[in-house]
C-alpha cells in the first residue's frame, strides 16, 4: 500500500463481515489524505480487498461526492432542489457565474474555488442552503457566496 | 399538539454527550430490557405500541420483524439515514442532536431480534452528522454499551457507522444493502424481500433512524403507553419537517393526528405576509399534492392516504401563489432524472424526457400538446413498471399537478415569459 494509511486501512476492513463492504470507507479514507480520490489509492483498495481496479472504478463512479481531481481550497456546493431552488439559489450561483466567470460544476484557474450544485442536502430549513468545505449552513445570499468562495469566511448562520 | 417524545430535552441540553443523555433517563430502557426482559418481551411490546415506520410506507414495525425467519443464520439490522427525500430534515437534527436515542433503540431492536450486527447507513453530505454519530458510538462502546457483553449481560453487538457517498437512490431499501456491500447502489428485485434475504444474503430488517428512536420510550414506558398517543392505527408522534413559504420553517415533533393546518399555522407561523397557499408537497417531492381545502386532514398515515395523498416521512414543502406550477414539477423532474439509478427503461429514460418538457415549458418554449405529451409520460413510467418506487415517486406529484393545475400547464404551451407570478420575480427585487 502505498496511498492508504496501512493500519487505519486494515481497521476498516475488519469492520465488515464481508472486506468488500469497506470500499466507501477506504475511498473516503483516501479522499480526506490525499484531497482527493487517486488512482493510486484505487490501486491500493482494489489490492486490499482483492478486487480488480475497474470494478473499484465502477463503484467509485457511482457516487457523487468521491472527487477525481485536488480540491480548490474553498468548496461551495449549492442545493438546488425544491426548497432551495424557489428561494433563489440558482439566481446565487448565476450571480457568481457572472462575477468570476466559473461556471457550476468548474474551479477557478488558480486552484481557489469551485462551484457546484448539489440535490437536497435535507437543510430546507435553511433553504437556500449549501455545503461549504464540508459544512452545512444556509441561507445563502450573493454577498455571502462570494465571501466564502474568496475565503472570507463569513462565519456560519 | 406538540408533543417532545424523541426531541425531549434537545434544545436545552447536550444530549450528544453521554453523561448528559444518562443523566436524563438514558439508556434505562436498554438495562430495564437486559435485566428484567426476554427478547420476546421486547418484541411483544413493540407489537402492542403498534409503531409504524416513519421512513415513508408506515409499515408496522412488529410485522416487519415477525416475518424474520427461525434458521439460526446471522441476522442484521441497518438503520436508514440516508435521508434524501427533498423536503425531509428529521434525520439530520435526530443524528445530529440525539444521536444516543437512535443508538438505544438500535440497541434494544439488535436485542429483540437477536441481531448480529447493527449498521447505520449515513447520507454522505452528512460530514457533522457522522463526526457526532462516531463520537456518540465510541463514548457508548467505553461506557460498556456498545459491543461485548453489554452491562455485563450476556448481549453482545457491534454498531458500525458506514457513509454513503451521494445517491438519494440509496435510501431505498434493497439499494442500501447493495452499497452496503459495496457495489453501486442499484435495486434488487423484490422478493426475496430482506427480512429473507438481505445483506450478505442473511435476513436483515432495515428501519429509519426514526423509527428507532422511538424503541427505547415504548420500553421505558410500555407499548400501551405509547398506543395511547393519537390514532390507534397510526400512534405516537412525527417529526415533521416543514419548509417553503412558511415564516418559521424546521422540525416541529406532533402527535399523530394533529391537523395539517395547526402544524402550518400555529407551528410554522403561517405563510409569509401577504401571501396565500396554494399547495403542499407533504412527503417531500414523491407525494401527491395537498390544497388549501384539504388543510384540515389530521396527520397520521391513514387519513394522508385518504385523501390520496401520504404522510411518509412528512417532508412538508409548503408553496404560494408566488410559486408556478410548472416550476414546481420542473424542479421535481430535474430530481428525479438527476436521481434515477439507470437500471429500468421506462425511469431513466421516462425521467429524462420529463424533464426535457418541463424544461423547455419552464424556459418560454413551451409546444402545443406538451401538458398531454406530460401525461403519457406518467402513464408510461408509473403504475410499478419499474424495479423500486422511484419511478412511481416521479409521477405521483406530477399527475396530480397537472389534475389541479391543468390551465397554468397549458398555459406555458404558447411559450414565452411564465404567465403566473413567478418566485424569480420576488428574488430579482429583494
Ligand atoms: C427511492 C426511495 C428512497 C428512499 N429513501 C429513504 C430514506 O432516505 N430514508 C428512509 O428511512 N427510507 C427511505 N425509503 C424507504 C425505505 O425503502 C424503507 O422502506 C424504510 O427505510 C423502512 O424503514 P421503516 O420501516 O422504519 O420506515 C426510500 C424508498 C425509496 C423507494
Ligand atoms: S425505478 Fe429508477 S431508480 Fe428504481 S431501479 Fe429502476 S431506474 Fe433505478
Amino acid at each position: 500500500m502505498t496511498a492508504l494509511p496501512a493500519e487505519e486501512a486494515r481497521a476498516i476492513v475488519a469492520r465488515y463481515p464481508s472486506p468488500r463492504s469497506a470500499i466507501l470507507p477506504l475511498l473516503w479514507l483516501g479522499q480526506r489524505t490525499a484531497g482527493h480520490v487517486t488512482p493510486e489509492a484505487v490501486q491500493d483498495v482494489a489490492e486490499l480487498l482483492d478486487l480488480r481496479v475497474s470494478e473499484v472504478e465502477s463503484v467509485l463512479s457511482f457516487y457523487t461526492m468521491f472527487r477525481r481531481r485536488p480540491p480548490a481550497r474553498c468548496r461551495l456546493e449549492v442545493c438546488r432542489s425544491l426548497a432551495c431552488a424557489m428561494k433563489g439559489a440558482e439566481e446565487i450561483v448565476e450571480h457568481v457565474r457572472e462575477a468570476t466567470g466559473v461556471e457550476p460544476g468548474g474551479q477557478s484557474e488558480d486552484g481557489q474555488f469551485s462551484i457546484a450544485y448539489v440535490e437536497c442536502v435535507a437543510a430546507c430549513d435553511h433553504a437556500p442552503a449549501y455545503i461549504f468545505n464540508e459544512r452545512m449552513g444556509g441561507p445563502l445570499t450573493r454577498e455571502a457566496a462570494l465571501a466564502l468562495i474568496r475565503g472570507e469566511g463569513v462565519g456560519r448562520p | 399538539m406538540i408533543r417532545h417524545i424523541l426531541t425531549d430535552g434537545m434544545d436545552e441540553f447536550d444530549l450528544t454527550r453521554l453523561d448528559v443523555y444518562r443523566s436524563r433517563g438514558g439508556y434505562e430502557a436498554l438495562a430495564k430490557a437486559l435485566r428484567t426482559m426476554s427478547p420476546d418481551d421486547v418484541v411483544n411490546e413493540v407489537k402492542v405500541s403498534n409503531l409504524r415506520g416513519r421512513g415513508g410506507a408506515g409499515a408496522g414495525t412488529h410485522f416487519k420483524w415477525s416475518t424474520l425467519p427461525n434458521d439460526g443464520r446471522p441476522r442484521y439490522l441497518i438503520l436508514n439515514g440516508d435521508e434524501s427525500e427533498p423536503g425531509s430534515f428529521s434525520g439530520r437534527m435526530l443524528v445530529q442532536k440525539n444521536p444516543h436515542l437512535i443508538i438505544e433503540g438500535a440497541l434494544l431492536a439488535a436485542y429483540a431480534c437477536k441481531m448480529a450486527r447493527i449498521f447505520l447507513y449515513l447520507r454522505g453530505e452528512f460530514h457533522e452528522g457522522a463526526e457526532v454519530m462516531a463520537r456518540a458510538v465510541g463514548a457508548a462502546r467505553e461506557a460498556g454499551l456498545v459491543g461485548d457483553r453489554i452491562l455485563g449481560s450476556d448481549f453482545s453487538v457491534e454498531f458500525v457507522v458506514h457513509r454513503g457517498a451521494g445517491a438519494y437512490i440509496c435510501g431505498e431499501e434493497t439499494a442500501i444493502m447493495e452499497s452496503l456491500e459495496g457495489k453501486r447502489g442499484h435495486p434488487r428485485t423484490k422478493p426475496p424481500f430482506p427480512t429473507a434475504a438481505g445483506l450478505y444474503g442473511m435476513p436483515t430488517v432495515i428501519q429509519n433512524v426514526e423509527t428507532v428512536a422511538n424503541l427505547a420510550p415504548i420500553v421505558a414506558n410500555g407499548g400501551a403507553w405509547f398506543a395511547g398517543i393519537g390514532p390507534a392505527k397510526s400512534p405516537g408522534t412525527k417529526i415533521c419537517s416543514i419548509s417553503g413559504r412558511v415564516r418559521r420553517p424546521g422540525n416541529y415533533e406532533i402527535e399523530m393526528g394533529t391537523p395539517l393546518r395547526e402544524l402550518l399555522e400555529e407551528h410554522a407561523g403561517g405563510l409569509e405576509p401577504g401571501h396565500a397557499l396554494k399547495f403542499i408537497l407533504p412527503a417531500g417531492a414523491s407525494s401527491a399534492l395537498v390544497l388549501p381545502s384539504q388543510l384540515d386532514t389530521p396527520l397520521d398515515f391513514d387519513s394522508m392516504t385518504a385523501i390520496r395523498s401520504m404522510l411518509g416521512s412528512a417532508g412538508m414543502l409548503v408553496c404560494d401563489d408566488r410559486d408556478c406550477a410548472v416550476h414546481v414539477a420542473y424542479l421535481g423532474a430535474r430530481f428525479y432524472h438527476h436521481e434515477s439509478c439507470g437500471k429500468c427503461t421506462p425511469c431513466r429514460e421516462g425521467t429524462g424526457w420529463t424533464e426535457k418538457v418541463l424544461h423547455r415549458m419552464e424556459h418560454g418554449e413551451g409546444r402545443p400538446g406538451d401538458t398531454k405529451r406530460l401525461s403519457d409520460l406518467c402513464a408510461g413510467i408509473g403504475g410499478r413498471k419499474c424495479l423500486c418506487l422511484l419511478g412511481d415517486f416521479s409521477v405521483t406529484y406530477l399527475e396530480s399537478a397537472l389534475r389541479a393545475f391543468r390551465e397554468e400547464f397549458v398555459a406555458h404551451e404558447a411559450g414565452g415569459p411564465c404567465p403566473v407570478a413567478h418566485a424569480a420575480l420576488e428574488v430579482s427585487a429583494r
